[in-house]
């Protein structure tokens, strides 16, 4: 398939290194990195041939709207967008671009890509028929698909970071180091990585972003994040 | 030597610990058969370490020989430590470290493999609270390598320091806890469960997507086959327990989905049904 992707350059090498062996994949700015992962840089003749808008920014619709709606207009209406909507919903995307009918979602953030599962949505009231694009898409790279009812932080998401927030909360008020807190998950209950582990790989101003929302939209205080989290999150390199 | 209070599960995988990292152990129990009972599983479960090859065969003889079974506390008077690990009454707990109190030599370490009670009330019968402390065993005790080990508000730093190395001898990995309800692991641990009943109860995906998804990002089990493994009335009860100490904060709030196949009697697994049917 021919793909055009729009993110940051580090999220974008981790997608290109699963998506440029399969599709054609093309970048807008052509920066040397995105090139040696395997991108192309897009120009007019080739802009004809994109069938999908592939956005894998790590944000809100509002800001996602902004950032997609003039490349939305500039595509044809052939062109099915498919987006990151951790941190919304594709149902709210979709209205605030009004293409419900040409979008999907997924659950992405940085290292999740290493399961073989993706997470992936359509917009409430959709068309079966949107859910038909993403299996060309998706299975050549080896993921296969869940479909999740269109929600904040999909299922994997969501969980870990009320996992890593429940770690942070530990850990502020003095129970406990953060090395005894992954040691202890790891041997007392196997599991793969511990909570501070995985904050650091995914990272904790992503978590902290997804609680946000969630703490927001839910209206429901068992998404606040801990003070020690946004501290993380603030200090992060 | 090491005395281990009640000879259940937790204590017989204590036990085999203990004398796996060469210290004598005396096992104690209230009944024999109790005791003639673990003393059977303790050989059975000794012997299966050999067979998996998790214990040299030469010191099969040599672990079995170091753990002895009483009927008598006084027994236990000579050990440098004494690990609790008897059913979680804090009022059962209560009286067995005040006979311990009389029983044990001033600066022998008196430990609770509690998962649940507060180490500072259980201190609070001992002439010398600092040498009172938790030492949190996982289930089987005798293969998983995590001790909590647990500070109480007068526990001193040298009991801690001790038992620390102690557990390392006995080939675990400690993690130094202060008192408080869950201690890491079961706090923390709350979560994996609580949230995917949330996202079952809002209808974003079902039991079997759920566990899919959380098993694709490493996880040995989804929640829901986890959940019917543990006993949903075991979880859902350390759920509430947490819940309750922590006065109603809303990260430890049960799921009524659960509650609900606890009243029906879908404990899990062992009841042949739960989150998932069993019985075919």
């Amino acid at each position: 398939m021919h793909i055009l992707l729009i993110g940051a350059e580090d999220v974008l090498i981790e997608w290109l290194k699963l998506l440029s062996p399969h599709h054609t994949c093309y970048v807008s700015e052509p920066a040397e990195r995105l090139i040696e992962a395997g991108a192309i840089t897009l120009d007019e003749e080739k802009a004809g041939k994109v069938e999908i808008l592939f956005d894998t920014t790590i944000s809100s619709s509002r800001s996602k709207a902004e950032l997609l709606s003039d490349v939305v207009r500039a595509m044809p209406g052939s062109v099915s967008v498919v987006s990151n909507t951790v941190l919304t919903t594709v149902t709210e995307l979709g209205a605030s671009l009004g293409i419900a009918h040409r979008i999907a979602g997924f659950g992405y953030l940085p290292t999740l890509l290493d399961a073989d599962i993706i997470e992936v949505a359509i917009p409430y009231g959709a068309d079966d028929s949107m859910k038909t694009f993403l299996t060309p898409l998706f299975e050549p790279i080896g993921k296969k698909l869940e479909f999740i009812d269109d929600a904040i932080g999909f299922v994997f998401p969501r969980v870990l970071a009320t996992i890593v927030n429940e770690a942070a909360f530990t850990m502020q008020q003095g129970v406990a180091d953060e090395a005894a807190i992954d040691t202890a998950m790891k041997l007392g209950v196997n599991y793969p990585e511990g909570p501070f582990g995985w904050g650091r790989k995914i990272g904790f101003g992503n978590i902290y972003a997804l609680l946000q929302v969630l703490h927001l939209e839910l209206g429901d205080d068992r998404y606040r994040p801990a003070p020690l989290l946004k501290k993380l999150a603030l200090t992060e390199v | 030597m090491i005395g281990i209070i009640g000879s259940g599960t937790m204590g017989r995988g204590i036990a085999i610990s203990a004398a796996t990292g060469g210290y004598d152990v005396s096992l104690y129990d209230i009944d024999q058969q109790a005791l003639d009972a673990a003393q059977q599983a303790i050989e059975k479960s000794v012997a299966k370490g050999v067979e998996k090859g998790k214990i040299p065969a030469e010191e099969q003889p040599k672990i079995l020989a170091r753990i002895r079974t009483t009927m008598s506390l006084d027994d236990l008077g000579a050990g440098e430590l004494i690990v609790e690990a008897v059913p979680e009454s804090m009022d059962l707990k209560k009286k067995i470290f005040g006979q311990l109190s009389g029983i044990c030599s001033k600066d022998a370490i008196l430990a609770s493999n509690t998962s649940s009670l507060s180490i500072t009330s259980i201190s609070a019968v001992v002439d010398n609270p600092g040498r009172v402390v938790g030492m949190h065993f996982f289930n089987p005790a005798n293969i998983m390598k995590l001790v909590e080990v647990i500070a109480g508000r007068f526990t001193s730093e040298e009991t801690v320091a001790n038992v620390c190395e102690i557990a390392e001898k006995m080939g675990k990995t400690p993690a130094r806890v202060k008192d408080t309800p869950g201690f890491i692991v079961n706090r923390v641990a709350r979560s994996f469960y609580t949230e995917s009943l949330r996202i079952l109860e809002e209808g974003v995906a079902d039991e079997a997507a759920i566990d899919r998804v959380m098993q694709a990002h490493g996880f040995r089990m989804g929640p829901f086959t986890l959940m019917d493994l543990i006993g949903n009335d075991v979880n859902v009860e350390v759920t509430r327990s947490l819940y309750e100490a922590y006065h109603g904060e809303a990260r430890y709030r049960p799921s009524h989905i659960q509650e609900a196949l606890v009243d029906a009697g879908m404990l899990g697994k062992k009841s042949g049904r739960g989150f998932y049917n069993y019985e075919s």
